[in-house]
């Protein structure tokens, strides 16, 4: 049997059923909490909203909690809202949801859903999530969004950047300084040149030198590879596990770390977004690449006729590969590549 | 607070599909629950004495009940549900003073 979904109803309903149960007059109950007859009249019509100081007179007269009947008029006016962009967008209400991968967040609990059984609900608590009152809200906030890909979904995006925002919140870090990002990168050509590949090692590194850092799955059908953004003159470096070889996700973090570098400023105002989807950014690219090794070096390396990259000391192996196969010097089957630039143990990821 | 549709629930809905008043009455004990922030706001909330709340006893000890309707097709209709870790769990639509909830529990 298929539930019928649950509407949310104004406070006025429910103080109708109080009004009545209690046998208490319209005329009594509006001189109690200090209004005209016909003012309560319009409020349990619907006709007006409640104001704060009609919210806590209702409060003291009949000892329902002010919290409570906030609660209500806010779900009531988002259930409102959200029917109203509905109808504009001429969008079911699943087809709203199957946006956001709603299904998919069900399974990985990142929102704490109120009542997964009722559609409506599960949108609130999403956008409610996303810390907005209506739908529209968000697509305003998209416009902040730097390097938009073709294949983007807003409203994927929008839920990955907030789960990581809210990891990152927790995260402490020390003063930011422009210099230390070097420090950042001989750390990394240190773990790569060693095979190593720790989260948690890195965000302890990241945060030491003034960056925040989460590395977060995204959502079925996103192709959001990293973002980096600024808040109160804190970076914060946001990856996906989209690659989930070594070289790949340093190259992913280089990038992101090349953007700190060269866009700080501009990051103050909006978040910029990688993706996945062949559209290059080349310039954080180009330094990310040339991070990874040398660019005078590598040029040396694909000049000559023969290149042994078992005796390769200077410079991680699994980044060599990761650049010549970038440039389709190499196919990713090569078994040094495979052998370099491993999959990265699932137990070394958060 | 969390509400979670148990299938005895959603199979017992049938009783009030048809029966407007129920399906409004029940939509406002729903969002009373949604509202209230714990089990012991939703035990000593005004307005879940006005929905008829009570714990039941005996057999049915661990679950509770609101009024929804006086005039189900075969009596009162009642909402029964039950509580744990800060999730109240709608366990069954009853309209045979709690006897068709007893017989459904004795099959699952």
């Amino acid at each position: 049997m298929k539930v019928i979904y649950m509407t949310h109803v104004s406070f006025a309903v429910v103080l109708k059923d109080y009004l009545n149960e209690n046998n208490i007059s319209n005329k009594e109950f509006a001189a109690r909490i200090g209004i005209t007859p016909k003012h309560l009249i319009d409020i349990l019509s619907g006709e007006v909203e409640l104001s704060t100081s009609i919210i806590q007179s209702i409060s003291v007269v009949t000892n329902i909690p002010v919290d409570y009947i906030i609660k209500f008029e806010e779900n009531h006016r988002m259930e409102n809202e959200i029917e109203k962009f509905l109808n504009e967008k001429n969008i079911s209400l699943t087809q709203y949801l199957n946006k956001f991968s709603y299904r998919e967040l069900l399974k990985n609990k990142w929102i704490q859903f109120v009542h997964v059984d009722d559609k409506m609900t599960t949108l609130m608590d999403i956008l409610k999530y996303l810390r907005v009152s209506k739908p529209d809200i968000l697509y305003k906030l998209d416009k902040n969004i730097l390097y938009k890909s073709k294949n983007d979904k807003p409203e994927l995006l929008m839920i990955w950047l907030e789960r990581c925002y809210r990891i990152a919140k927790d995260q402490k870090v020390a003063a930011y300084n422009k210099d230390n990002i070097e420090l950042i990168v001989d750390y990394i050509n240190t773990c790569a040149k060693n095979g190593e590949f720790s989260e948690k090692d890195l965000i302890k590194t990241f945060n030491k030198y003034g960056i925040k850092l989460v590395i977060q799955e995204d959502l079925p059908g996103s192709k959001i590879r990293g973002a980096f953004k600024v808040n109160k003159d804190t970076p914060s470096i946001y990856i996906t596990y989209k690659h989930k070889r070594i070289a790949d996700i340093y190259f992913a973090l280089l990038h992101e770390l090349a953007h700190c570098k060269s866009d700080f400023n501009q990051a103050k105002a909006s978040s910029m977004v990688s993706y996945d989807d062949g559209n290059c950014e080349d310039k954080a690219d180009k330094q990310a690449l040339n991070w990874m090794v040398d660019d005078k070096y590598y040029q040396d390396i694909i000049s000559k006729s023969f290149y042994d990259i078992d005796n390769e000391n200077k410079y991680p192996k699994c980044f060599i590969l990761y650049r010549l196969a970038l440039d389709k010097r190499i196919e990713f089957s090569n078994e040094y590549y495979q052998l370099y630039n491993y999959v990265i143990d699932s137990n070394d990821l958060k | 607070m969390i509400i979670s549709e148990t299938s005895g629930y959603k199979n017992s809905f049938g009783k009030i599909k048809k029966n407007y008043e129920a399906r409004g009455k029940l939509n406002n004990v729903l969002n009373h629950i949604e509202n209230v922030n714990n089990y012991n706001d939703l035990k000593n909330h005004p307005m879940s004495y006005i929905y008829g709340f009570e714990e039941l006893k005996d057999d049915l000890a661990g679950f509770c009940r609101f009024s929804i309707d006086k005039n189900g097709r075969n009596g009162k209709l009642r909402l029964i549900f039950s509580y744990s870790n800060d999730t109240i769990h709608l366990e069954y639509i009853s309209d045979e003073h709690y006897t068709d909830f007893k017989r459904y529990k004795r099959k699952v």
